[in-house]
């Protein structure tokens, strides 16, 4: 069962204030095998943003195990999570969530800093991801300059740079028009296909939701239906 | 790109804020280094007395007369090697606001009492040969553009001459300096045997004898030796080391060095409190950038790190910049400075130890935000839009 990207195990997860307990999930299981790519759908508050923290290691489970390619994770120390994430994982989120302070180029240029790169090295790797977003010519522009579906694509391009084996993709069109939303899925989609990208993607655009193999349908903690799309 | 980039580039996000906060920090350390160079050349020119040389005055106070006499008499107490006197003459040059440091002295006693004084030979044989020659120390020679040669007036709010006149004619014999005591090099001396031929009292007085011992080893006998052969006479003695008396003399002033670091701690506080306060608001206002960067891999202690070394950097530019205007304007006052603290410059030690500082205060301004940084978890970070 190796070739699972993710695996789940009975995992629980309770948030605790003040005298109230919530459960979010209660003993789910779920298998993601590697090169999937999935839609997790569900009304909102059902936990599909605290599923994917829990996946990318940003987030404690309560109860249960999580394994990535066979190994557990949920017991990693914080600074281990960190590593594993710059690794393996790469975040993309419905508000993009540039540096403001830093141009496209140096916005996909920072998860490598975490690496033993050379500058020539990092250099040819940003070129290389800001070119399979279509956005070369507008690697000097900072966050503020760009358009909302422009951003995105610079923050695929930096989710990708370090070359993971996982996206961890929230809403990445909740705030785009429909032409940019294509894009970003069109993006998604060659990622996947081409470039054996395991991703998993949170959604509510149906449109968004029929780009993936298979679709999760969560509600109140349990996936109530399961969608196979090819 | 680099962290040191990401970190210049934060600081550079709110000019303004960062601007208003450098000028506090500017502020503090202009401070610093104007007070602590003022100390060190104050007590340097206390402590610069050789431990052989030692000081009597009148034991009920030090502006009270002494007769002439006690020099000769010192003089021939075994132990001391070499002796001299002075008067203090109250001197001005044209304006009494443009007073002069000025004592009237023996001169061969003086010379040989301070050999550190640096005459030429030919300079020292016209002082010695000219009854109205004036030997004038390097920093008022500068002062009032005086050169070897010049007939200058100086005048006395003391004293009168005998035709009622206060102004006396002076030949400048020689021009001073005194490299292990360069607050010597602020002052004017006059020869006590052209002084006692002319005023209308206080003839044949002098304030204070001068003399070194041939060994600091004999100071203590010689002082006791001094003050009990004086005791019981109409002019007691004290007798101290010239270093003991200069730090009495100067604690008279008031304890200046209590007065330069309260004024120092309030400074540091206040910016330790201003700058603080909005490193905190600074790094709350990124916690969402904080968030991604840990979700990007970045550890804790990365976090903690470019915050520590933002507030790090701030602190140290304030630093540099406070001390860049406090040396101008000390070498722009200079002539001003000269006459209350002679030699005072900003020197290594002031930025040796501003540095120091600007690291303790961007350690205390940092932490709490780095800690913060460090402690943050990222689902709550990203949780806040
Ligand atoms: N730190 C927390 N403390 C307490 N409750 C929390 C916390 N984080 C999330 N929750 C709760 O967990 C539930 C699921 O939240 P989550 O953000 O995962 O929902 P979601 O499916 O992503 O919703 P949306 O579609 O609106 O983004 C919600 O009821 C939320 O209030
Ligand atoms: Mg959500």
């Amino acid at each position: 069962m190796t070739d699972c990207a993710f695996q789940l195990r009975h995992v629980s997860k309770r948030f605790t204030k003040a005298k109230e307990t919530i459960t979010i999930f209660e003993g789910l299981d779920l298998d993601i095998p590697a090169e999937d790519y999935v839609a997790i759908m569900g009304p909102s508050g059902s936990g599909k943003t605290t599923l994917l923290n829990v996946l990318g290691g940003i987030d404690q489970v309560t109860d249960g195990e999580v394994l990535f390619n066979g190994q557990r994770v949920d017991t990693l120390s914080e600074s281990q999570l960190a590593r594993w994430r710059a690794n393996n994982i790469g975040f993309i989120f419905q508000f993009y969530n540039l540096m403001p302070v830093l141009t496209a180029a140096q916005n996909v240029e920072l998860p490598l800093l975490l690496t033993s790169f050379n500058t020539a090295e990092r250099r040819r790797r940003v070129e290389i991801a800001l070119s399979l977003v279509n956005l070369s010519e507008r690697s000097g522009h900072y966050p503020r300059e760009l358009s909302g579906g422009q951003q995105q694509r610079v923050a695929i391009a930096r989710a990708i740079v370090s070359d993971p084996q996982v996206l961890l993709c929230d809403e990445p069109t909740g705030d785009l028009d429909r032409s940019s939303a294509d894009e970003v899925l069109k993006i998604l989609k060659l990622l996947n296909e081409e470039h054996g990208k395991t991703i998993i993607v949170v959604t509510h655009d149906p449109e968004a939701a029929a780009h993936a193999k298979r679709i999760l349908h969560l509600n109140k903690g349990v996936f109530v239906d399961r969608t196979v799309l090819t | 790109m680099n962290q040191a980039l990401l970190v210049a580039k934060n600081l550079g996000r709110r000019k303004l804020r960062t601007g208003l906060m450098l000028l506090a920090l500017l502020i503090a350390f202009f401070l610093y280094g104007c007070l602590e160079s003022f100390d060190r050349a104050f007590y340097a020119s206390q402590n610069s007395a050789a431990d052989n040389r030692l000081v009597s005055v009148n034991k009920v106070n030090f502006t009270l007369p002494l007769p002439i006499s006690y020099g000769a008499q010192i003089g021939l107490v075994p132990g001391v090697s070499a002796v001299s006197y002075q008067s203090w003459f109250g001197g001005y040059y044209q304006d009494p606001r443009q007073f002069l440091i000025m004592f009237a002295s023996d001169p061969a006693g003086y010379l040989a009492v301070y050999p550190n004084l640096q005459v030429t030979p030919a300079e020292r044989t016209a002082w010695l040969a000219d009854r109205t020659g004036l030997l004038v120390g390097r920093t008022v020679a500068t002062k009032y553009h005086w050169h070897v040669g010049d007939h200058v007036p100086i005048s006395s709010n003391i004293y009168t001459r005998a035709k009622g006149s206060h102004t006396w004619d002076f030949t400048i014999s020689g021009i001073y300096s005194f490299p292990t005591d360069p607050a010597r090099e602020g002052q004017v001396i006059m020869r006590h045997d052209y002084f006692d031929e002319t005023v209308t009292f206080g003839r044949d007085t002098i304030n204070m004898v001068m003399f070194t011992t041939k060994s600091a080893a004999l100071n203590e006998a010689v002082i006791k030796r001094i003050d009990t052969q004086f005791a019981n006479s109409p002019y007691e003695t004290t007798t101290d080391t010239a270093a003991a008396f200069n730090r009495a003399f100067a604690s008279q002033l008031g304890n200046i060095a209590l007065i330069i670091r309260l004024v120092l701690i309030s400074a540091f506080a206040a910016i330790l409190l201003i700058v603080g306060n909005t490193m905190v608001m600074a790094v709350r206002e990124r916690t969402r950038e904080i968030g991604v960067l840990k979700t990007l891999g970045f550890s804790g202690t990365a976090i903690m790190m470019q915050i520590l070394a933002e507030s790090m950097l701030l602190s140290v530019t304030g630093a540099l910049l406070g001390l860049a205007v406090a040396g101008l304007l000390i070498t722009g006052l200079k002539d001003v400075i000269a006459g209350f603290a002679p030699g005072m410059h900003l020197a290594w030690q002031e930025v040796v130890g501003a540095l120091g500082w600007a690291v303790v205060l961007g350690l205390a301004t940092g932490g709490l935000p780095a800690w913060s940084g460090l402690k943050l978890r990222i689902a709550t970070a990203l949780g806040r839009i």
